[in-house]
């Protein structure tokens, strides 16, 4: 009899109590073969995560299983997950199901070599000694491509780069050769070429060691990389089973198709970008017809660039330089500095948005703050208004900071949790004293609630309350409180799912045709960049690369760093059709 | 995250023993007066009605007179001389009748020791909120400002720093000396205005200093200000000094009343909600949030306001009832010493002290040993409660 290595029959957990009770998985069952590779997407609290915990015996407390079991093949027979106790499931964890977490950064302890981390969970599993497991450690480190496996042994988590982190991750996990390998979106919090290289890496490892893999994500296009058949889940169920092939040629489910074409598409340009609730609102509606309907044709494009550098400059950006020192010694003298903005000048035209595009680490946050001396520059001048914000003291850039705004990346920590969400977008107003009085500024609030897609009864709630997508608008609000004529958008959108990430693209074109914005677009994510900007700038360790038209940067790249970039988007619509 | 607030401290959400014995002691405390004393609340004779309670004169006893009188009728200082020389609770008491009967016993003085015990959670609350009060105002306002500005974001002109310092130079060497060798016998009013019009006058001097050296173009350069390094500096000289020498110091030098006490029970136990306060501002100055408020254009007060201090504050009322108990424990101490606040005022300490001199009466050493240990178990399991 031919078991499969996991199979999942009718899978519910819930959370609360026997009042109110609230299924976050209901009723979900797959199976997967020994040496597949099974991808898994849906957005966030759609439950793939909790199935994923499930599977090791990880659940939090809080949920309960209410039906179904998780067989897993041992032998010739199967056992059963959920029936076992805390000692049999820690037999399993590890030996023969292994898993890989989304945020390498602290998934690792960071007072321990990353080397003996290995090491350890080699010992524990394998029982080896202690000589026998570093050589054993080392050998994996070179199987996960690590450069320097021997020097790396002996360094600690801060030492090394995200990409090397999430490898040494790999190494744990894959150290005692399990049959099942469960990566819960591994490379979401990795740039796009880092990506791309651990995608391979779990490929070729999959194949070299004939293992099942579950692979968690919330992009259907880094499925596309990896997966032989995916699952896409929504709220709990799965709404659509396939092989890989047949999800991206012939996606059967209106859910599925959302999540298709949200991703912003790399060869023409589009008004608005389709989101999900489209496809589920209009039944049997295919891709290729919603896009027709909203492309922007060559000539359209063309002419609209045109009118666009006529405008005058509202921001000129001459040989900024931002250096941070890097002390040393008892005295703290500057040894060196860290040029993380080195000599860059570009213009930015009123009514455009420039993109800005380039890994982790080469200078881009850096460089969107010293143009707002958030961040004060070493050098350079930064004009707006005839007027050199560098040369302004903090008490004199205060009115310009009403015309000059920022909207962060990440929802969750830009939102002071103890400020409701109406008065922290009061706030600006009455610090700048514009609409007279608290009367008319509350209800100018309201109506900017309304305009980025809140609602009104939600002024007096606090941040936790909102989902993250929903706390990115509110953000967006309290940038647009001051009514700017520049914003910076820095990796706004980065945290965000796939799905969402196109509303809230959707959301700041939508307002740039309202109030005539100026945007700088900064993105790891060429793809959203592309799509967003008119011109873009490609940055790489403090320097420009590049700088062009967005269709001509894509297609016709100059610098062999830009090449590598777009060579690293995810492109799985291309790969099947 | 698991929402934190004074409201939460306040309203027990989870009501164990801990949080009922606090709660006790509070109420035992702030109605102290009105549970143990020997003047009756009211007093109604003749279609008079008195209040005894209130009035400072020494009530003189009429039996003619209806009367409403306190659950215990002793005041912690009233002397029972049918029951001198530390009778017990269980021995037999001349008392007129029950009512009148010292439940836990009376001291050598035949004072009775429930209304001492009574008195002594009013004393023990007053130096525990208080002293935590004064720290409270110190350590959130050095440790903040200390973990807002670091060491190098605080900029300030030259010619105000230098005025600054020349204005605290001359209130730190002059003041001490404008103390005459009568300063205790002058009266608080006139202390007062002698401090105020000295202290007008150091600023006006050094105001005249700021605007002649701020006509040189030198003077005006800004010049950043190691903050951090200054009050860090101060925290860890502070803590290296021992509390309890210290607190005998400066308890030699002011006569120890009431007031002086919690005064230097505060001044000496901020360092530590200064340290507390100092990382969590710091942790709180690297979120986004802080940064879009700079970029919002707030100023360095409004930030430091709505939106670090609301964050910074959770990790201090944790820290606030683990200091509370140590107040009330370094006040037991003192007073055990007998350096405690003068000999109208009981508390537990006192009484502890009393036990010394006469240890064959148990019940001198044990209600009040017992009280202490409970409160203070009580206060640090709250503690242990909220930092979870």
């Amino acid at each position: 009899m031919n078991l499969p290595l996991l199979e999942i029959k009718n899978l519910s957990i819930s959370f609360g109590n026997d009042i109110e009770e609230h299924f976050a998985v209901s009723g979900i069952s797959f199976s997967i073969e020994k040496g597949e590779t099974l991808g898994v997407v849906g957005e966030s609290g759609s439950g793939k995560s909790l199935t994923s915990l499930a599977t090791i015996g990880l659940l939090p407390k809080s949920a309960k299983i209410k039906s179904g079991s998780i067989l897993f093949q041992q032998g010739e027979s199967s056992i059963d997950v959920l029936k076992q106790n805390e000692n049999q499931l820690r037999k399993l964890r590890g030996n023969e199901i292994a898993m890989i977490f989304q945020e390498p950064m602290t998934s690792l302890n960071p007072v321990i070599t990353c080397g003996e981390q290995v090491a350890e969970a080699i010992r524990l599993h394998m029982g080896y000694n202690k000589t026998k497991a570093k050589e054993e450690a080392i050998k994996w480190f070179n199987e996960v491509q690590l450069p320097r496996a021997e020097q790396l042994f002996d360094a600690y988590p801060h030492q090394i780069s995200g990409g090397q982190k999430q490898r040494v991750m790999i190494a744990m996990a894959m150290c005692c050769e399990p049959k099942l390998l469960i990566a819960d979106e591994p490379t979401t919090a990795l740039d796009v070429t880092v990506q791309k290289h651990i995608l391979q890496l779990i490929k070729s490892l999959q194949k070299k060691h004939n293992m099942g893999v579950v692979f968690i994500t919330h992009d259907l296009g880094v499925v596309a990389e990896i997966a032989d058949k995916v699952i896409v889940m929504q709220a709990g169920t799965i709404v659509e089973q396939n092989t890989t092939r047949n999800i991206f040629k012939y996606p059967a489910h209106p859910y599925t198709k959302g999540l298709l074409a949200c991703r912003p598409p790399l060869d023409y340009r589009l008004k608005r970008l389709p989101i999900v609730q489209d496809f589920l609102t209009a039944q049997n509606k295919e891709i290729s017809t919603v896009f027709n309907e909203i492309k922007i044709s060559n000539e359209e494009r063309t002419s609209q660039l045109k009118e666009l550098y006529h405008k005058p400059k509202l921001i000129e950006v001459r040989n900024l330089k931002t250096y941070f020192p890097i002390q040393k010694g008892l005295l703290k003298k500057t040894v060196d500095h860290v040029k993380a903005v080195d000599d860059i000048s570009f213009d930015v035209y009123e009514g455009e948005t420039l993109g800005l595009v380039g890994e982790s680490g080469c200078g881009k946050t850096t460089l969107g703050r010293s143009v707002l001396q958030l961040i004060r520059p070493t050098s350079g001048e930064v004009i707006y208004k005839n007027t050199n914000l560098r040369d302004l003291t903090s008490k004199e850039l205060r009115p310009f900071r009403k015309d000059l705004q920022i909207i962060f990346q990440d929802p969750y920590s830009s939102l002071n949790p103890r400020m409701r969400v109406g008065d922290a977008i009061v706030e600006p107003m009455s610090v700048h004293n514009v609409y007279g009085n608290q009367k008319v500024r509350k209800e100018k609030v309201i109506d900017l609630m309304e305009t980025v897609g809140l609602k009104a009864e939600q002024f007096n709630r606090y941040p936790h309350e909102f989902s993250g997508g929903q706390r990115q608008r509110i953000c967006i609000a309290r940038a647009l409180a001051l009514s700017p004529k520049f914003i910076i958008c820095d990796e706004s959108v980065s945290a965000l799912d796939v799905s969402v990430q196109a509303q809230v693209l959707n959301l700041l074109n939508d307002l740039k045709q309202q109030f005539n914005f100026t945007y700088i677009f900064i993105s790891h994510d060429l793809s959203v960049v592309k799509y967003m900007s008119d011109r873009i700038v490609v940055m790489n360790q403090g320097k420009v690369e590049e700088i062009g038209i967005s269709e001509d940067v894509y297609d016709a790249p100059q610098k062999e760093y830009t090449k590598k970039l777009i060579a690293a988007i995810p492109k799985g619509e291309e790969i099947y059709g | 995250m698991k929402k934190l607030s004074l409201k939460y401290i306040l309203l027990f959400r989870s009501f164990s023993f801990s949080n009922w014995f606090i709660l006790a002691i509070l109420v035992i405390g702030v109605l102290a007066p009105f549970l143990a004393n020997d003047k009756p609340i009211i007093s109604i004779q003749n279609h008079n009605i008195s209040f005894p309670f209130f009035s400072n004169e020494k009530y003189l006893e009429n039996t003619a007179a209806f009367e409403v009188w306190p659950l215990i009728p002793y005041h912690s200082q009233s002397l029972d001389f049918k029951n001198m020389n530390s009778v017990g609770p269980f021995e037999e008491q001349v008392v007129p009748s029950l009512y009148y009967r010292h439940w836990l016993g009376t001291d050598e003085l035949g004072r009775d020791l429930l209304a001492g015990l009574i008195h002594g959670c009013h004393t023990a609350i007053w130096v525990g909120f208080g002293a935590m009060a004064i720290a409270l105002i110190i350590g959130v306002f050095l440790g903040g400002i200390a973990g807002y500005f670091g060491d190098s974001t605080y900029r300030i002109h030259k010619a105000k720093w230098i005025s600054c310092l020349a204005f605290l130079l001359l209130t730190a060497l002059f003041i001490p000396n404008l103390i005459p060798w009568n300063w205790a016998e002058i009266p608080f009013i006139e202390k007062a205005t002698q401090t105020i019009l000295f202290t007008m006058l150091f600023l006006f001097l050094s105001a005249v200093l700021y605007f002649i050296l701020n006509r040189f173009q030198a003077y005006k350069k800004s010049i950043s200000i190691p903050v951090d390094l200054i009050i860090s500096r101060c925290i860890e000289i502070m803590e290296t000094i021992p509390l309890l020498f210290l607190i005998i110091a400066l308890s030699a030098i002011f006569s120890p009343s009431y007031w002086s006490l919690i005064g230097i029970i505060g001044i000496s136990s901020w360092t530590s909600i200064a340290k507390f306060m100092r990382a969590e501002v710091l942790k709180i100055r690297q979120k986004d949030y802080v940064e879009s408020g700079f970029a919002l254009g707030l100023s360095n007060i409004q930030i430091m306001k709505n939106h670090v201090l609301p964050n910074a504050l959770n990790p201090i009322y944790i820290n606030l009832s683990f200091g509370i108990a140590a107040a009330i424990l370094i006040e037991a101490t003192l007073s055990f010493l007998g350096l405690g606040m003068g000999v109208e005022q009981v508390s537990w300490g006192s009484i502890l002290a009393s036990s010394r001199a006469d240890y064959t009466s148990w019940w001198l050493a044990v209600y009040p040993g017992v009280l202490l240990f409970l409160t203070l178990y009580s206060l640090n399991q709250i503690g242990d409660k909220l930092s979870k």
